[in-house]
């Protein structure tokens, strides 16, 4: 049993410092995904990763200790945020790249704006493999668990993502 | 391209306070703690200080109560003294 399992399994008697271990250890991650997968929008991926670790604490009965928590709680934020788009949809709003404040656009270079962008426009199932495997590291298998697909369709959609953002970022000349 | 796409970083914040929140677990804080010791240091003090006060008090009260009086009456009785004039 790793350390996560052991951890679930003392939240599961009721331990909050064990849960609130829990959540300083996969926070970080949950938050850079969330927000990637919100256009950039940290508040938004602040409010997805809070909203998956209350589905972990609401799910903690149930919970299998396999060693996977990690992948469970981006699991969940993926969730969320494709329940939210299709909301969104439904309602004829279809989330756009969001509006950042002046202090944090002035913050990023253009580069990094029009990465945001770029990688804002795919589609919600290739923007999530590109910020799994490039952002978070993961492998396609792992990727594929997440997001509940065959690892051939990760590896199809990597490749789409990659090549739509190379045309996309072409402009751009390769940082030194 | 990893590295344009390196271009776009994260800020991440501190989640622990509202996801406690959110469950209704929330737990205090090593800082609250601190803080709340601290006040309960100060009433001690407060309270040490209004004792020792009260005691001053009490200490000052029976000196003068086991204190010999020596009083000076200048205008004693005038019986058995002999008169000048």
């Amino acid at each position: 049993m790793d350390e996560d399992d052991a951890l679930m399994e003392r939240a599961k008697e009721g331990d909050a410092e064990a849960f609130d271990a829990i959540v300083r250890r996969h926070q970080d991650r949950l938050q850079r995904f969330a927000t990637r997968m919100a256009f950039g929008d940290a508040a938004r991926g602040a409010d997805v990763a809070v909203g998956a670790f209350l589905r972990l604490w609401e799910a903690r009965g149930t919970y299998r200790p396999q060693g996977r928590l990690g992948a469970w709680l981006l699991r969940a934020a993926y969730r969320l945020v494709v329940d939210e788009a299709r909301r969104a949809r439904t309602a004829q709003t279809l989330a756009e790249p969001v509006a950042e404040p002046p202090h944090l656009r002035i913050e990023r270079t253009a580069l990094a704006q029009a990465v945001r962008d770029a990688v804002g426009a795919l589609p919600e199932g290739q923007r999530a493999v590109l910020v799994l495997s490039h952002y978070e590291g993961l492998s396609g298998e792992a990727i594929a668990e997440i997001l509940d697909v065959p690892p051939g369709t990760v590896a199809s959609r990597k490749s789409h993502a990659l090549k739509t953002l190379r045309r996309r970022l072409a402009a751009w000349e390769d940082p030194r | 391209m990893n590295e344009k796409l390196d271009a776009w970083t994260v800020e991440t914040v501190d989640l622990t306070a509202r996801v406690a929140a959110a469950l209704g677990t929330a737990t205090p804080s090593p800082e609250r703690e601190l803080l709340e010791e601290l006040r309960a240091l100060r009433r001690e003090l407060a309270e040490l200080r209004a004792t020792t006060a009260l005691l001053g008090d009490e200490v000052a009260r029976l000196r003068l109560a086991a204190a010999t009086p020596r009083r000076i009456v200048p205008f004693g009785p005038a019986e058995g003294l002999a008169r000048l004039s």
